[in-house]
């Protein structure tokens, strides 16, 4: 069982470092252990968006 | 065909620190020498990773932004602190420096990750290598328990402990494996990681360590203080509570039963004592104690023995000829680096939780830092399950404190850097003079 879990680590491990390795140079990620983002329930409470000129710079 | 793994992975190390950070911290909570035999059981991984590491770090070009903040300031105090210790030891010796050795190895490592790790992308594969690395133990222990019908007596791993250390390890890796969970992408990979919360939870059950049971009522009551949904926090740990206490054996309860009855446990009552003595060591030594873990040595246990008796508003039985560890982080601090080391150790942890809490204030109405809000949530509960169950437990050389210590000042570092990105592109236009607003948006745009 030890002998199984670490092979299975070790291989996690160099999935890991592959990605880590491959998408540091790119966005978004595209790997296995990619991240995604999650709605949050404070979204629903966020202060209404600053109005803003033309340019984008809050008024 | 572990040998032929790292014949790979020491070459990439070569290329990114990055990395050699992942790999590094890998090694160092799961020390994979001493699950091996032949001759990788002798090849210093820990040592190799971190010299190439380093080598690269200073010599590429790639990403990274060194700082000095609060909490790595006080670590950096209290490294200088451990130093003065560990020069002026009363029992110096290859166990002393072995001890010096891995503390120093972990503050340099948390250096490392506040200097590496400058994105959101980096610091999901940190908090990934955590949860992998001390994963490997919860799934084997617990997945032997389960096959064995809890025949399996947990003893502990080389690299961390006896059973109440991995109880506490695996507790405090608990939060960060949730956080995973939530936000990675790929559903084979987050329910991999449920079944290694659940199994890790079956682990800390079955290394009998009551120490491990007030972690989980404590972990419990966070998960639930510190949820968005508190309701159903609340039934996922009744439902876990009911699982644990139909399912756990007859002879975990008898044990926990124990603690009602501290006055008369041996096991208490010897911690105790290995606190007086620490705190005898202490006063002896205010500034900087007596050394690493001078209190485990004969000679100065024999030496300080016969003071035990000026402790005596608190009974105690009679100390014993050989030593004991000194079974507390607080009395571990305070014997091995006097009343300085434990004020500076406390200092950076107190830091790491205040800059859990700027993270959480500076993110709450920010969608797209969600991440980072959940990420100081999770990261406060760690601390908290490792400065209670710690209490009675000898880990104040934990490498995963420093890591989480790096890992919440960076964190906070990342986020003010996105924001004042996110706010100077709203208000004006970029300036391309400014180094640091650049390496800031490219934060906030990664």
């Amino acid at each position: 069982m030890e002998a199984l879990t670490l092979v299975f680590d070790t291989l996690v491990i160099l999935i890991v470092v592959y990605q880590g390795l491959r998408d540091d140079r790119r966005a978004p990620a595209a790997g296995l252990f990619r991240y995604r983002d999650v709605a949050s329930p404070e979204e629903t409470k966020a202060p209404a968006p600053q109005e803003t000129d033309f340019a984008g710079a809050r008024l | 065909m572990f040998a032929a793994a790292w014949a790979l992975l020491l070459p990439i190390c070569m290329f990114s620190s990055f990395v050699g950070v992942l790999l590094w911290v890998w090694v160092a909570l799961l020390s994979p020498n001493e699950l091996l035999y032949g001759f990788m059981s002798a090849v210093p991984l820990n040592k190799i990773v971190a010299i190439a590491t380093l080598t690269v770090l200073f010599i590429s070009r790639e990403k990274k932004d060194p700082y000095l903040d609060t909490t790595l300031t006080l670590l950096l105090c209290f490294a200088a602190s451990c130093t003065i210790s560990w020069l002026t030891a009363l029992a110096p010796g290859a166990d002393t420096d072995d001890l010096y050795q891995k503390l120093i190895k972990g503050i340099v490592l948390a250096f490392v990750i506040s200097t590496v790790m400058v994105s959101r992308h980096r610091i999901h594969l940190l908090v990934l290598i955590v949860v992998v690395a001390l994963g490997f133990l919860a799934v084997k222990e617990g997945l032997i328990s389960l096959l064995t019908a809890g025949g399996h007596k947990i003893l502990g791993s080389g690299s961390i402990g006896d059973n109440n250390s991995l109880a506490t390890a695996l507790l405090m890796a608990i939060p960060l494996n949730f956080y995973l969970a939530r936000y990675s992408a790929v559903r084979a990979v987050r329910i991999g990681l449920y079944v290694t919360l659940g199994l890790s939870l079956v682990t800390v059950v079955m290394t009998f360590s009551r120490g491990g049971f007030v972690g989980m009522l404590v972990l419990a009551a966070f998960m639930i203080k510190n949820s968005r949904n508190k309701l159903a926090s609340l039934a996922v740990v009744a439902t876990a509570g009911i699982v644990i206490y139909a399912a756990a054996p007859d002879s975990w309860f008898e044990r926990l039963h124990t603690i009602q009855d501290a006055n008369n446990d041996n096991s208490f009552m010897g911690r105790v004592v290995a606190w007086k003595m620490s705190w005898l060591i202490a006063n002896a030594h205010p500034l900087f104690g007596g050394g690493p873990h001078s209190v485990q040595h004969l000679s100065v246990w024999t030496a300080y023995r016969p003071f035990l008796p000026t402790l005596d508003f608190i009974q105690t039985p009679k100390a014993d000829v050989m030593p004991h560890a000194a079974h507390s982080i607080y009395f571990e601090m305070l014997g091995d680096n006097g009343f300085v080391g434990l004020l500076l150790f406390i200092a950076a942890i107190a830091s790491a939780l205040w800059n859990c809490r700027r993270i959480v204030r500076l993110t709450r109405h920010e969608p797209s830092l969600a991440w980072a809000y959940d990420l100081a949530r999770l990261a406060q509960i760690s601390f908290v399950v490792y400065l209670i169950t710690g209490a009675a437990l000898s880990m104040g050389y934990f490498e995963l404190v420093y890591i989480m210590l790096a890992l919440t000042s960076r964190c906070h570092r990342t986020v003010k850097q996105s924001l004042a990105a996110t706010t100077r592109l709203a208000g004006g236009p970029i300036d391309a003079h400014d180094p640091d607003m650049l390496f800031a948006t490219a934060q906030m745009v990664r």
